[in-house]
């Protein structure tokens, strides 16, 4: 068998063998250069065997890699995902939904228009931006409303401006504990 | 009227940019786009006070939401649709009648030139 070829099936079995198919650049052009010559013309002095089963092999790691740089190009055109993980600290699922929806439609036409860099840097001050007062609504309904009806129920007690409102207060958690 | 009934200048403003929109096109992007341009820079708007003030009108009854179908554009998320209800409107009517009388108000002593 040629020596380029031999080589070229050593590096194919390798990238087979290894699950990820992770060959460098060089490897790759290496690769797809031999296959470009082997389909269209006959330097090779190897057999029809050895040549076809080089073929199909390379057509495999080809394809692979237009998958996996067709894989990064989608990934690489979504926002950060951090930023959104904040929002869903603090919203209900269907709002948060609908809002990093909105971002990531005018992210991808940031994107488009400034580059991946820039559409990074509006999502992320959108997101901080908006951030207090998600937070601030997020805190008057949650933590606001206990605080309210303790303080309620220390008035209608009477229990305001007097010394023994404290301990009166550790009862009422006691009770509410049991 | 009880306090909770009277409108802030940013619910106006969201309840302006409903009416402007149209309850085919009003979603959180569009709603926030139009805000701004009524707010001509002259208050910073962010994404997230919309959506809370949108929250707190539908709880007064000014609004009203539906979620449309989602898209791959946003991800497979659903838009969040807007619409002013008539209570909504008439509250609107309201804050302008009073931001007219002060406007003559002002005439009247030379403010507003």
């Amino acid at each position: 068998m040629n020596e380029e070829l031999e080589e070229a099936l050593d590096i194919l079995n390798a990238a087979i063998n290894n699950d990820r198919y992770l060959l460098n650049d060089n490897q790759i052009r290496t690769l797809i250069d031999l296959r470009n010559r082997l389909l269209h013309c006959n330097e090779f002095s190897s057999s029809d065997k050895d040549r076809g089963l080089f073929l199909v092999a390379a057509s495999r790691v080809y394809a692979l890699r237009q998958l996996d740089s067709r894989k990064k190009e989608l990934t690489a055109a979504l926002p950060p995902s951090t930023p959104e993980f904040f929002l869903y600290l603090f919203m209900t699922p269907a709002n948060c939904d609908a809002l990093v929806g909105d971002l990531e439609e005018r992210y991808k036409l940031i994107r488009k228009k400034f580059g991946r860099r820039r559409a990074n840097f509006w999502y992320w001050t959108q997101t901080v931006r908006s951030l207090g007062p998600i937070v601030w609504a997020w805190a008057k309904k949650v933590s606001l409303k206990p605080v309210v009806a303790v303080v309620g129920w220390a008035v209608g007690k009477g229990l305001l401006g007097h010394d023994g409102w404290l301990a009166a207060l550790v009862e009422l958690l006691k009770k509410v504990r049991s | 009227m009880a306090k909770g009934d009277n409108l802030g200048e940013f619910e106006q403003l969201i309840l302006a940019a409903l009416m402007i929109l149209g309850s085919e096109n009003s979603y959180g992007m569009t709603i926030h786009e139009q805000v701004e341009k009524l707010a001509a820079g002259l208050r910073a708007v962010s994404l997230g006070s919309v959506y809370t003030t949108l929250d707190r009108l539908e709880q007064k009854g000014y609004v009203r939401s539906w979620f449309g179908g989602a898209t791959e554009q946003r991800g497979g998320r659903s838009k969040r649709f807007f619409e002013i209800t008539g209570s909504g409107e008439l509250a609107v009517k309201k804050a302008l009648r009073v931001a007219n009388n002060m406007v003559a108000g002002l005439k009247e002593i030379g403010g507003m030139a």
